[in-house]
């Protein structure tokens, strides 16, 4: 069962309390406490009539939860997905647990749990970066507005904390896809940060507003699969008054599905037909 | 007989080696099944094909009635078991049993740490575990939900000598007393004999011998010289009737009277003797027997 596998895997990943630290809880504390030096900061040096600039929270929330899936967020959940992905190769552990169950609900367990932890992740980052603002503008006396109504402020946050998740998910990914062909945890590591590296490049060459006339610099640079696709489902307008194409908003998700499933998918993939002789 | 195991002309090969040789072997159900074979024998990867580790380059084998790798309650510890460092022993075996489907049920885990001798460890992570440890621990995540059979490879490996006792009262055990088919694979042919029914002996990916341990026995004759010498063909030339050449020996049938004489007689024939003693029959014996005899062809 699934179900079953899940719980496992989750298990074993509660009980490793480094790779649950440094993998999935290291960033959000430490956006809190940025956070917190920020607000203190800033309320030390900017002028007074700034400080007491209302504050928009549905600004801060859109603004905090779109930024959590950013570099660093990205680079260290690979840790955490490098163990669950690679550590069965590590500790010489597929022998015990692949003849009682299925290699697909082994494979989709690890990627469950790590989509758990990572969607965990970004709603943390989230909380706490908004969080801090909207006690600092209590603290500092600023008057605090809503500044959207709650259908689009609804609309975009979810829009903008799916693909930040995404992102993490895609990172992850490619993870799982470099760990089970090369049973390595560093090469989980690795290959993914490679990948990325390269996507930035690719993403300089290719920006944007080159992009929106065709649909495949879309679909595959996967960071303006991302844009595009956050840009889509949030509804926001690009320029005043206007709204991205429908072609490019899809070919964003296209391009969201191509990329997980190339990670995803491809790790799932080499493991059904991999030999376990010596993992 | 119902075969819970099965390997029809199962080959397996790494490149131009092949760990498994157009093997065809039945493992009926119940009792204690021993495969037996010397290093390289393909007793492991044989192991790891029914398990659904590994899959075979042609041929066929089943796995109570199933292909291999379909998920079911088999228990299996391949050679000397490694768990994620992290864990407790007691954190093992839940989480293998959650893995499992078995809901991870506190009194069963309880009662094999105990069946094992692990109680007191329970709670210790396993990174600080001997090799002996390991070994009691891989036993007990095989026994996870009471599995119809077992698959050992090696069980005894790196334990001391009264763990290797217990160790074999447990598998003598789970097979008398709980019903559960025992497939074990051990280098230790006294061991073997203590604690199995049949054996099945591969010899470079081949089976050379299969049988009841008694009938094997018995038909390995009885009390027979074995000289180590250099030429085996040619002294067994020498000694005529009664000699059966091996790869580095020679097994002579002749009473213990007899035995000065020859060796009197060989080394006037110039023939280099290193050692001479009495195999009795065992299954040390049969082992010898087939793996050399397979070896000198």
């Amino acid at each position: 069962m699934l179900a079953d596998a899940i719980s496992a895997e989750n298990l074993r990943l509660t009980r490793n309390r480094s790779t649950l630290f440094w993998g999935f809880l290291f960033i959000p504390i430490l956006a809190l406490v940025a956070e917190i030096i920020g607000q203190l900061f800033m309320r030390q040096e900017m002028p007074a009539q700034l400080r007491l600039l209302p504050v928009d929270m549905a600004d801060q929330l859109v603004s905090a939860f779109g930024e959590a899936g950013g570099v660093l967020t990205i680079l260290l959940s690979l840790i955490g997905a490098a163990v669950l992905f690679a550590g069965d190769y590590r500790w010489e552990t597929w022998r015990l647990i692949s003849p009682r169950a299925s290699r697909t609900h082994l494979f989709a367990a690890k990627a469950v749990v790590f989509s758990a932890w990572a969607l965990l992740t970004i709603i943390l980052i989230g909380l706490f970066d908004a969080g801090v603002g909207w006690v600092g503008a209590l603290v500092g006396g600023n008057r605090i507005e809503f500044g959207l109504g709650m259908g689009e402020f609804v609309r975009q946050i979810l829009a903008v904390t799916f693909v930040s998740w995404i992102q993490l998910l895609f990172a992850g990914g490619l993870a799982a896809l470099a760990a089970t062909a090369t049973r390595s945890m560093l090469a989980a590591i690795m290959i993914p940060i490679g990948v990325m590296i390269g996507q930035a490049a690719l993403q300089a060459r290719y920006p944007i507003a080159d992009a929106a006339a065709e649909w495949w610099k879309i679909l595959l640079i996967p960071g303006n699969a991302f844009e595009y696709a956050r840009i889509f489902l949030a509804g926001v307008e690009t320029l005043p008054g206007q709204t991205i194409e429908t072609v490019a908003g899809v070919s964003g998700l296209a391009g969201i599905a191509l990329w997980l499933l190339v990670g995803i998918g491809g790790g799932l993939a080499v493991f059904l037909k991999q030999d376990l002789s010596k993992e | 007989m119902t075969a819970i195991l099965t390997a029809t002309n199962l080959t397996k090969a790494y490149g131009s080696v092949r760990a498994l040789d157009s093997l065809t072997l039945e493992v009926p159900e119940g009792g204690v099944y021993g495969v037996l074979g010397p290093n390289g024998a393909g007793k492991s990867t044989l192991f790891r094909v029914w398990l659904g580790l590994i899959g075979p380059t042609s041929g066929e084998s089943t796995v109570l009635g199933h292909a291999p790798g379909t998920p079911r309650r088999i228990g299996s510890m391949i050679e000397t078991p490694r768990f994620p460092p992290f864990l407790t022993a007691r954190g093992v075996l839940e989480w293998l049993s959650l893995a499992s489907g078995l809901k991870g049920d506190a009194a069963e885990i309880d009662s094999l740490l105990e069946r094992v001798g692990l109680t007191e460890a329970a709670g210790r992570k396993v990174r600080g575990f001997s090799v002996g440890m390991h070994q009691r621990l891989g036993v007990a995540a095989a026994l996870l939900g009471r599995p119809s059979m077992v698959i050992l490879d090696e069980p005894t490996s790196g334990m001391d000598p009264s763990g290797i006792n217990e160790m074999r009262a447990l598998i003598r055990s789970l097979a008398d007393n709980d019903g559960v088919s025992v497939v074990l694979a051990s280098h230790q042919l006294a061991e073997v004999q203590k604690v199995c029914d049949r054996v099945a002996i591969l010899n470079r990916g081949t089976l050379a011998a299969e049988g009841k341990v008694s009938d094997l026995i018995g038909g390995a004759g009885g009390e027979r010289l074995r000289l180590h010498v250099a030429n085996a063909a040619r002294t067994a030339a020498l000694i005529g009737a009664g000699a059966e050449a091996q790869h580095e020996a020679v097994l002579v049938s002749l009473s213990r009277a007899e035995a000065p004489a020859l060796i009197r007689r060989l080394a006037a024939e110039g023939v280099d003797i290193f050692e001479a003693r009495w195999v009795g029959a065992d299954l040390e014996a049969v082992f010898m027997q087939q793996t050399e005899a397979r070896d000198a062809r």
